[in-house]
């Protein structure tokens, strides 16, 4: 399983600046649907195997 | 809302003002068709064709993304050139990724924009380009320039916070 969130490690990041890289970057979210096709793929793929 | 507030009106100079105008205009007509191809590389796909239509516009994009004299243009937040670059780069339906010239031009002419957070606020470029740090897809090479990128573009944001700090 992938990780979600943010692109760097949140730690003692205040709030505003975690706002300003989830409104820059996204919350992981946006494209998990992609990520979660090429997953399925990948078992996909070892099953065959 | 960023378009609306136009937070960063260009200064222009009176000399400049037609050919800037032109630029603009050219700009909003390859979003246009930017966008259309999108949707026809969609399309295809889903008919089991080949997905052309983007690479076939892609020298047009990368020409503009890369005439440094216009970058005012292209980074302008209110013409949002770099929000259809996002729809580039996004993975299509079926979750495969644009075509490898496709990622490997517009992320080199991505590399050497000076993009600051107000255009990527406003074009959202961000997200996909975080996208591809996570995709197990993209080849090593595209990989590292989309790290670079994240990592350059958060620099400014987590700088604010190193300096509420001190």
């Amino acid at each position: 399983p992938r990780d979600k969130g943010l692109a760097v490690d949140a730690t003692g990041l205040d709030k505003d600046a975690l706002d300003d890289m989830e409104a820059i970057f996204g919350t992981g979210e946006d494209y998990a649907w992609a990520l979660e096709l090429e997953e399925d793929e990948e078992l996909h793929e070892h099953e065959e195997q | 809302d960023n378009a609306l507030k136009n937070p960063t009106k260009r200064r222009r100079k009176k000399d400049d003002i037609d050919l800037e105008d032109e630029i603009d205009d050219q700009i909003a007509n390859l979003k246009v068709a930017m966008e259309k191809a999108c949707l026809a590389d969609n399309e295809a796909r889903e008919k089991g064709m080949a997905a052309t239509h983007k690479l076939k516009l892609l020298p047009q994009v990368t020409a503009l993304l890369n005439r440094t004299s216009i970058q005012d243009s292209v980074l302008d937040p209110e013409t949002n050139l770099l929000q259809s670059v996002k729809y580039f780069l996004e993975p299509l339906n079926d979750g495969s990724l644009p075509a490898y010239n496709i990622q490997r031009d517009i992320f080199n002419a991505l590399a050497k924009l000076p993009i600051n957070k107000e255009v990527l606020l406003s074009s959202g470029i961000g997200k996909v380009v975080y996208f591809y740090t996570r995709s197990k897809r993209p080849e090593p090479s595209i990989k590292r320039i989309a790290e670079r990128l994240v990592g350059e573009w958060s620099r400014p944001v987590l700088k604010r916070t190193d300096d509420y700090k001190k």
